[in-house]
């Protein structure tokens, strides 16, 4: 085919297709809807509109405290107050009609729009039946994008993982939690720092009475789990006297901190993160400066500089150039670490999702945490990489060069001043 | 070259006696017997692994001496109680490797010690440091980094930095070893030319037209010992020992 000509076909159909399915969305009418408030999950108080979506397979849906709408806090002692049946049966989405029977066995009254129902009267939009004092709105379709979000709710899988509803419900109580996490890690990676260094220079340092426990330590800690460490640190601290007299000495530890959590816990946290990456940093600061060539210190040494100032000025610089890509690393992996803390009731996003989850009965939370996390680690990844990239260049000397350097003098104009007649050798 | 006029009066400004080193049960020098006076250039020669390298390292104590003694004009090098860092500010030293600081321009090399050692102000250390790479010529690449240098460029900003602490004593250990030929003779020019302004110099090299030209004494060791030594022409033209010859005969 003419490339000119498919080319032109390939943009009719980046236009066209995305044109067709828009118009296929704004025009969808969705599923038919029940309205309704019941009690709110933990993390949120008081009460939420929940909506039943009819999906178009179901010819009978019930009303109740153990029925397809769920109203838990309704007064009444059985579980189906009324049933909605389709007619005709099988009917699906097309000329739909819904038949409301009240259950004779109900010990309150059903009322359909604030009167005793009769017989078995056809619904209409924004009728309302009242089942064990509870309103639930017949509420009908909604069109476009959110009869097609509508639609995705009546999907068994899609509805169960990625429930809009569910998903709104949860998001402002995890982003409400999330920065818990991010707390934790931040102030235990600064701490983690120092006392990697520290570690480093022990197991570097001659004497074997600074080599032999920095040694121990970090082999102890990098062959443990995390989470071993988590539940010693988490149930065992608060046994220590120290620990309770600190919290004797400042009772306000135990009321709640920044978003929601207590300093005693954040502390814990804080306590056990850094004692953990530090092991982790110190392997990565001593194999950082180990890999600085000898001759460097050697250098900076014959100049007149103590071990100290070769250290600060000349090695460590080097090192960070060095390591910063490993050190961002062990940052994601610390901070994904932190969901281990909801497994000791410390209340970040994992714990809060686990809560939302188990009250909509839905997993989608989990889904929206996932999303919490990679908006961190997927650009910090990235930032690694790029860093890695530009080092791998740079070492390479090839990338930093100016133009027009090789490796040669010949030819340059930097010759030496000090050039004499006795230049032969 | 005749060092007697400028030596007769003055002390020796290093003062090597008896030096032993060990490394395990590998005896490198063994017993090195050796007197720098001010101004001299002595060029040490003799085969790898024959210990020239290690004195040069004992004498700012990069090396531990394991007997005998060093002597920097008054100070002894090697006793306890040196503050060995005074002594490295005396003794500038130049290695095969450059041991530039990658992350530093030619620059920052050699303002770095000044700033941190001698304390000099920024301002005064930054002016040294562009008088001195301009006095090994490189006084356009001052804000170039390390890797953006030729072997022989880096090498010279390795000597500038050295002698921007105002040494008594320049160490230059095979520091042309590790360059390509067409770039030896640029750094070999700045160190005939320190030769030139009095500086005094221990050199190990392998360059003898060097050897010969502004040595003025050279030094032939081998297993941990001065084998033989005089003037250039002595000890070129004029081998006493087997050795000696030997050495000579294989490199020339």
């Amino acid at each position: 085919m003419n490339p000119r000509i498919r080319t032109i076909l390939l943009y009719v159909a980046y236009a066209v297709v995305p044109l067709i399915l828009a118009v296929l969305l704004f025009t969808m009418v969705g599923p038919d809807r029940l309205l309704y408030e019941r009690t709110a999950s933990r993390g949120s108080t008081g009460m939420v509109d929940d909506v039943y979506i009819i999906s178009p397979t179901k010819d009978s849906v019930t009303i109740g405290t153990q029925a397809n709408v769920n109203i838990p806090q309704a007064e009444m002692d059985i579980a189906i107050g009324a049933t909605l049946d389709r007619e005709p049966r099988g009917a699906g989405m097309e000329d739909t009609s819904w038949i409301l029977t009240a259950e004779e066995t109900s010990p309150t009254p059903i009322l359909l729009n604030g009167e005793l129902v009769d017989g078995t009267p056809k619904l209409v939009v924004d009728d309302v039946i009242t089942v064990g004092g509870v309103d639930v709105l017949y509420a009908g379709p909604r069109t476009g994008v959110l009869g097609a979000l509508d639609w995705w709710e009546t999907g068994k899988v899609s509805h169960l993982f990625a429930s809009p509803a569910v998903i709104v419900e949860a998001f402002p109580i995890l982003l409400r939690a999330f920065p818990v996490s991010i707390l934790a890690v931040l102030v235990s990676f600064a701490l983690a720092i120092p006392m990697g260094l520290a570690l480093a220079f022990m197991k570097m340092a001659k004497s074997r009475w600074f080599r032999f426990p920095a040694t121990m330590y970090i082999d102890v800690i990098r062959g443990t789990p995390i989470f071993l460490q988590i539940l010693l640190v988490f149930f065992g601290l608060p046994l220590m006297p120290p620990w309770q007299a600190l919290l004797a000495a400042f009772p306000q530890l135990n009321d709640a901190g920044p978003f929601g959590v207590t300093w005693s816990l954040y502390m814990r946290a804080f306590v056990v993160l850094s004692f953990n990456s530090a092991a982790y940093m110190a392997e990565i600061f001593r194999a950082g400066i180990q890999s600085i060539n000898k001759g460097q210190m050697e250098a900076a040494r014959s100049l007149g500089m103590t071990t100290a100032q070769a250290m600060a000025y000349v090695i460590i610089p080097q090192t960070v150039r060095r390591i910063l890509p490993t050190m961002m690393s062990e940052f994601i992996l610390l901070f994904k670490d932190t969901s281990l803390f909801a497994a000791v009731g410390m209340a970040e996003i994992i714990l809060r999702s686990r809560e939302v989850a188990s009250t909509t009965l839905n997993v989608s939370p989990y889904l929206l945490a996932a999303v919490f996390y990679l908006v961190i680690t997927i650009p910090l990844g990235r930032f690694v990489q790029q860093f890695e990239n530009r080092l791998a260049a740079s070492e390479g000397g090839g990338a930093v060069q100016p133009a027009g350097e090789g490796d040669s003098d010949a030819g340059k104009p930097a010759e030496p001043k000090l050039r004499t007649e006795a230049g032969e050798r | 070259m005749d060092t007697t006029m400028s030596s007769a009066a003055n002390k020796p400004i290093v003062r090597i006696v008896n030096l032993q080193k060990s490394f395990g049960d590998l005896q490198v020098l063994n017993g090195v017997d050796m007197d720098v006076e001010k101004g001299e250039v002595v060029v040490i020669l003799g085969p790898s692994g024959s210990g020239k390298s290690t004195l040069l390292r004992c004498v700012n104590r990069l090396e531990e001496p394991t007997g005998g003694e060093i002597w920097l004009e008054d100070i002894q090098v090697n006793a306890s109680k040196t503050n060995i860092n005074e002594v490295r500010e005396r003794v500038g030293m130049v290695f095969q490797s450059f041991n530039l600081f990658p992350h530093l321009t030619a620059k920052g090399n050699v303002m770095l010690a000044q700033r941190k050692v001698l304390h000099r102000p920024k301002h005064d250390a930054a002016r040294i440091a562009v008088e001195q790479l301009e006095r090994v010529g490189l006084g356009d690449r001052v804000d170039y980094f390390p890797s953006q240098l030729s072997g022989g460029q880096q090498q010279r900003v390795a000597i500038a930095r050295s002698l921007a602490m105002d040494p008594h004593v320049m160490l230059f250990d095979e520091v042309t070893s590790a360059l390509d030929p067409e770039l030896v003779r640029g750094v070999l020019d700045v160190m005939k030319e320190l030769a030139k302004a009095g500086m005094t110099m221990l050199v190990v090299t392998h360059e003898m037209g060097f050897a010969r030209d502004v040595a003025s004494r050279a030094v032939f060791m081998d297993g941990g010992v001065i084998v033989e030594q005089g003037t250039p022409s002595e000890v070129f033209d004029n081998p006493q020992h087997e050795r000696t010859k030997d050495f000579l005969g294989h490199i020339s």
